[in-house]
């Protein structure tokens, strides 16, 4: 669908209007940089309503690209200036443009000293995730990839603690040292493809017509760059530092913004560009998602640095996303795109809440903090409230990604060791064990989760106010509460109604996992050999047919929209299991 | 099974939540009459539309096929990802409208006595908000019409129970309480997750009627290819009960839940929070009996918790502990009813159970009250001729309790001894049954014991109350007294809709929700046994094990003297062990309490710090000393510089890949 308005580049660069209009305000006029900044996040945020009121919800492919914005850039290369939007990456925009907001009036409380600088870097740093978000050109989208390491580091080395600019430092050359690698394998693709074209549907066509191994490690050299921002360990040692040093805003936008773009690039470029690798790797990433997703709860359970703890804890919610997205079926995609809203909506608004009290009284550590509650009865309920949605209680915006995602591991096949069990379904063996220790291990998250939180809660919240200082606390002021307002709203819609946000989902979902499966060759190849061979097992006799193998894979290739397990098997199970007892 | 739409089922889940929001959002303003009355309503209200729905409900089924019906009300989409659906969706049935009637009847009458228990406590309205909460939230467990859907009322009444323990938040230790049952809850809604993931997978669909017919068409043949996986999803299911139902492993929460205001461990901790576990097996009974080997652990656990909790109960001194213990028991003896294949029982025994374990809850919390707080029953005694509505209505429910002939616990648990002889084929092995049956008779008679050690300690011999509880020394008022006679009534009488099939009488309840168990009922039906003088054997003996704790009791408590010390001191290992409640808690404190500490601080300096961040990005570290103060000047701003860099380090990268060969 191609729109008369060019909305995308709208959302793209009103932000950096603002940042330009920024610098012609002097820099004592606090107040002035504050409705700049405010007004030109909101006009992103406005210019996505017609967007998200004119999606095709039953379109799989990319939207909204007016002529204007799939046009020549830079000749001489072949690059264009083509953006776009499906399914994919419809929430993550949208929810970009809301915090874009909701950082903006973070920054009124958090941010008193060169609100110029922090304003002009918000904003410029808005447009860069969402010309990320929107780029469909991988010469486009590298630009803006880099383009967000700049204001970044400023947002986190210039306010907060002693050591923030070692943080900052640390993050800009992890970033920029992993990033790397990316840069050169798109150069690559692009020589390779004959130096024509960046466009994200030529560069597909050639990196599927590379041998399996040079795909391997492309997507390697992909999944480094977006690994480091949706923290894998070991490349997470960057973020807690980071977050513990930088101010309540610059944790905001490090925590709730910046890694939304990771979990795009992975199925926006990563995954459709290399299939075969995709499936090569998923369980490799599989077990990696769930030591981050362990591994980072249980150094929280320690930590008495609350902006550490939630940055560890961060590391294990991140971890979902790509558990999800390498599960390799609609449930476990879906559910992570869920879970990156869920938290960038959840661990902001946490951070926004550690701010508070971080900026009234000067520490980080919980061991100074006891029995707010009874002095801040509305912080307190806030505090709970979203305590709750980021643990993951039911029918609040956490429960969703982080249910769909354990759901979609415990049933997927890619996280199959026995190479056997390839990834186009249909086989009656039951469940895959592997998927189901991972999905197991993963799930320990929803138990040490609320050991972390409700420890967290307790101490600073509950008991006994310790303390003289805390005698006189007063409860939030409006200023400190406006920017959690749209987090707790949006908890309870995502939570109540996530069929609103994930119908709109399903047809990209489905685009995404069918092209995965029609391009995977050599992951089919293998399926259908090892199929021939897993003869004599009892099959599913459901309704009287004889397809009737693992109901929800045969469900999820029909979701699929066409049957790559009809096709790839060579033996339907019914058959397969009367060839072996003849 | 008839199914009709009704509009009566969102209303009756909202009306609470409702009450819930107002109370919440602006009871404090409010006087506290107007709270009381916001809180009171909306469960009233619900029970009378829970009331409306179970006669509709009746009337559905006709004469032959009585309770063969649902209602159903689909309120909206929920989550509908692929083949993963939920809906806002309700159902109505047979045992839905016995759960509802339980939970707001039983609810409405705590909710009325709480409004003199709690009238001085300044979180007057938020107590009720949460209370109505959490009736909300066990409404939606019980009306769900998908596992999900049930799931959310699982970990919401978790999440509202967690509130209520910590009701009195200014006390650490009860925060501490607070926060061991939800995570105690966590463990099993982890299980419960799994086991619904796993079922899902099985069947392709989380919705309950949906998961029966699969189940129903499934030839023996795949049963047996299934055998393993079944299991092993009833036993993660089964994990979740025991964590919700305070079961062997994870039952260490409720005794500590008892730090929370009394009238919530009648309504949370008794009545209903901890049958979610029994509900769901009887809601899941056509998965359960698929699956002899979960069945019989689930017999073995239900019997060893209910002897182990009464041994404990036996040894405490709070009040509130003892009914903790003993609330443990008794789901001990459900899970044991549901583990035999007679969910009926079980269901029927939850029931009784909801009635006079809240009157002995809310009679435990008149003593307090009248107490000034005491819960020591070393410092009460004699207080029988002071209490007299506590008292009376006390010893109702113990008699109940105990299984005295013609009260309601007399059949219910009778029914229960009487369904392990009979079901004995089901159970796989004659052995296991002939295992249980003396165990539980044990058990029964343990729970006489305990309950009337209880009953003379605080209620018989002399007063040894301290100066400050002898001063405000007062019988409750009616607000708090009148639950207590409603419930008394209801302890005696219950009983009487379920009469033993063998005396010829009908037995309503097991009628009533016979659709419902109707999978069950079939197996059991094969090896139904008519044998009537077995029965007759199997009532007396119950009868005789719980009149002869009565009367233990009587002897070595009732009439004062020296007996049970002595006992206790010509024993000494067995009383610590005992008395200090095996060491189980002492066990998961270090498990889960000081272990995971040391592996958190072992993963957070030693690998984290030194190995990932020293050893591995250090390596690169020197790259961050060395461009530091290139960097440092980059954030000022310097857009060109750092595009320069950027290109020349990609450069370097590309000619390194393109040379050292990607290119297979």
């Amino acid at each position: 669908m191609s729109a008369s308005m060019p909305w995308l580049t709208l959302i793209v660069l009103s932000p950096l209007a603002g940042a330009l209009l920024l610098a012609f305000v002097p820099s004592e006029h606090k107040e002035a940089h504050r409705m700049v900044g405010g007004f030109f996040a909101l006009l992103s945020l406005l210019f996505f309503l017609p967007v998200a009121a004119g999606f095709d919800a039953s379109q799989a492919g990319l939207q909204f690209t007016s002529a204007a914005e799939n046009a020549a850039w830079i000749p001489a290369l072949g690059a264009r200036y083509h953006l776009g939007i499906d399914g994919l990456s419809l929430w993550l925009v949208g929810l970009t443009t809301v915090l874009g907001v909701v950082a903006a009036m973070a920054g009124v409380n958090s941010i008193q000293t060169a609100s110029r600088t922090y304003y002009a870097g918000l904003l410029t740093l808005l447009t860069a995730v969402l010309g990320a978000l929107c780029s469909v050109d991988l010469l486009l989208f590298a630009l803006f990839w880099e383009l967000m390491l700049l204001p970044l580091a400023l947002l986190v080395g210039s306010w907060g603690d002693r050591q923030r600019v070692a943080a900052a430092t640390k993050l800009f050359v992890v970033t920029l040292v992993c990033s790397m690698p990316m840069m050169a394998a798109i150069f690559y693709l692009w020589v390779k493809g004959g130096s024509t074209s960046f466009d994200m549907a030529d560069i597909a066509v050639t990196a599927q017509g590379l041998p399996v191994g040079a795909q391997q490690a492309l997507f390697i050299a992909f999944c480094l760059a977006f690994f480091v921002k949706l923290p894998i360990p070991p490349l997470h040692t960057w973020l807690p530092e980071a977050h513990a040093q930088t101010s309540t805003a610059g944790s905001f936008v490090l925590g709730a913004i910046v890694f939304q773009a990771g979990t795009y690039g992975l199925v926006r470029f990563a995954m459709p560009l290399f299939p075969d690798a995709v499936y090569w790797a998923a369980p490799a990433i599989g077990i990696l998602s769930v030591i981050a997703i362990v591994y980072g709860a249980l150094i929280a359970v320690t930590q008495r640095d609350m902006k550490k703890m939630i940055a560890f804890s961060s590391v294990s919610h991140l971890g979902f996303i790509t558990l999800g997205l390498f599960a390799i079926n609609q449930v476990g995609v879906t559910g992570a795109l869920v879970q990156s809203l869920a938290h960038s909506v959840t661990a902001g608004a946490l951070f926004l809440l550690a701010g508070v009290l971080i900026d009234r009284y000067e520490s980080r550590s919980v061991d100074d903090y006891g029995g707010l509650a009874a002095k801040m009865p509305v912080f307190a309920v806030l505090f709970v409230f979203l305590i709750m949605a980021y643990a993951g209680v039911p029918g609040l915006i956490g429960f969703v990604g982080e249910f769909l995602v354990l759901a979609a591991t415990a049933g997927s096949w890619a996280f199959s060791l026995n190479p056997g069990n390839a990834h186009f379904g249909s086989l009656p063996t039951g469940p895959d064990t592997t998927a189901l220790i991972l999905a197991a291990l993963a799930g320990l998250r929803v138990v040490v989760g609320a050991i972390y939180l409700l420890g967290l809660t307790k101490r600073l919240m509950l008991g006994n106010i310790t303390g003289s200082r805390f005698s006189k606390a007063t409860d939030v002021t409006w200023a400190e509460a406006a920017p959690l307002i749209p987090l707790v709203l949006l908890s309870l819609w995502v939570g109540l109604q996530p069929g609103f946000f994930t119908s709109r989902m399903d047809a990209s979902v489905k685009g995404l996992l069918s092209g995965l499966a029609e391009h995977a060759t050599l992951a089919k190849e293998t399926a259908n050999t090892m199929a021939g061979q897993q003869s004599d097992v009892e099959s599913w006799n459901r309704d009287g047919r004889s397809d009737e193998a693992w109901p929800l894979q045969r469900k999820q290739a029909a979701a699929n929209g066409e049957a790559p397990a009809a096709e790839g098997h060579t033996a339907q199970p019914g058959a397969a299991h009367e060839g072996g007892h003849p | 099974m008839n199914t009709v739409a009704t509009g009566l089922l969102a209303p009756l889940l909202l009306l609470p939540l409702a009450g819930a929001a107002l109370n919440g959002a602006v009871g404090r303003f409010l006087p506290k009459s107007l709270s009381a009355a916001i809180g009171l309503v909306p469960i009233a209200a619900s029970f009378v539309l829970a009331l409306v729905a179970a006669l509709q409900l009746h009337g559905l089924g006709g004469a032959e096929a009585y309770g063969a019906a649902a209602l159903t009300q689909d309120i909206g989409e929920w989550l509908n990802v692929g083949p993963l659906v939920a809906s806002w969706a309700l159902h109505f049935d047979a045992v839905t409208a016995v759960m509802s009637l339980v939970i707001t009847g039983v609810g409405f009458l705590i909710h009325l006595y709480s409004v003199g228990y709690m009238h001085d406590d300044e979180g007057f309205a938020k107590y009720f908000a949460y209370l109505n909460l959490f009736v909300a939230a066990m409404l939606s467990l019980v009306l769900a019409d998908n596992l999900i859907l049930l799931f959310l009322g699982w970990e919401g009444v978790g999440l509202v129970s967690w509130l209520l323990i910590g009701f009195w938040y200014k006390d650490a230790e009860k925060v501490d309480a607070a926060n061991k049952a939800f995570i105690a809850n966590r463990v099993g809604d982890l299980a419960l997750m799994l086991g619904v993931f796993l079922l899902f997978g099985l069947a392709g669909t989380v919705h309950i009627g949906e998961m029966r017919d699969w189940v129903a068409h499934l030839s023996p043949a795949q049963i047996t290819a299934a055998g393993t996986l079944l299991t092993t999803s009833t036993m993660l299911l089964f994990i979740g009960c025991t964590g919700k139902s305070a079961q062997i492993p994870l039952y260490v929460w409720l005794p500590d839940a008892m730090a929370g205001p009394t009238p919530v461990s009648a309504l949370i901790h008794a009545a209903t929070m901890v049958t979610a576990g029994i509900y769901l097996m009887v809601r899941l009974n056509f998965l359960f009996v698929l699956t002899p080997v979960t069945l019989g652990v689930v017999a073995v656990v239900g019997l060893a918790t209910a002897i182990m909790a009464g041994t404990i109960g036996l040894m405490q001194n709070d009040i509130k502990k003892v009914l903790a213990y003993s609330t443990i028991s008794q789901l001990g003896f459900m899970f044991l009813a549901a583990g035999v294949a007679a969910p009926a029982a079980a269901m029927f025994h939850l029931v009784t159970h909801a009635f006079f374990k809240a009157l002995l809850f809310l009679g435990s919390g008149s003593v307090i009250h009248a107490l000034s707080g005491e819960q020591d029953i070393r410092r009460m005694g004699g207080l029988g001729k002071v209490l007299p509505s506590t008292s009376k209505t006390f010893l109702i429910g113990c008699l109940a309790i105990a299984g005295f002939p013609l009260t309601s616990g007399f059949f219910s648990k009778d029914e229960i001894l009487w369904s392990i002889l009979n079901n004995q084929q089901v159970l796989g092995s004659p052995a296991l049954s002939a295992v249980l049956f003396p165990l539980a008779l044990f058990a029964a008679f343990l729970t006489a014991l305990y309950m009337f050690r209880l009953y003379f300690v605080v209620f018989a011999g002399e007063q040894r109350l301290t100066d400050e509880a002898k001063s405000h020394l007062h019988e409750s008022p009616a607000v708090m007294t009148g639950p207590l006679w409603g419930l008394a009534i209801l302890s005696l009488v219950a009983g009487f809709a379920g009469l033993p099939h063998f005396t010829g009488l009908p037995n309503l309840f097991h009628h009533f929700i016979a659709p419902v168990i109707a999978p069950t009922e079939a197996l059991v039906r094969s090896v139904y046994s008519h044998d009537s003088g077995a029965i007759w054997g199997c009532v007396g003996a119950g009868t005789v094990a719980g009149l002869s704790g009565m009367g233990l009791a009587f002897v070595l408590w009732g009439r004062g003297g020296e007996t049970p010390a002595k006992l206790a001191a010509s024993w000494p290992r067995l009383h610590a062990l005992v008395l200090n409640k095996y060491y189980i808690d002492e066990l998961y404190d270090f498990t889960f309490g000081k272990a995971m500490r040391i592996k958190s601080r072992v993963y957070d300096l030693f690998v984290d710090n030194l190995v990932i961040d020293t050893v591995a990005v250090g390596g690169a570290g020197w790259l961050s000393t060395f461009s530091g103060q290139l960097i440092g000047r980059l954030q000022n701003g310097n857009l060109q510089r750092y595009l320069t860099i950027a290109f020349i380090g990609l450069a370097i990268v590309l000619f390194l890949i393109a040379r050292g060969g990607v290119t297979p």
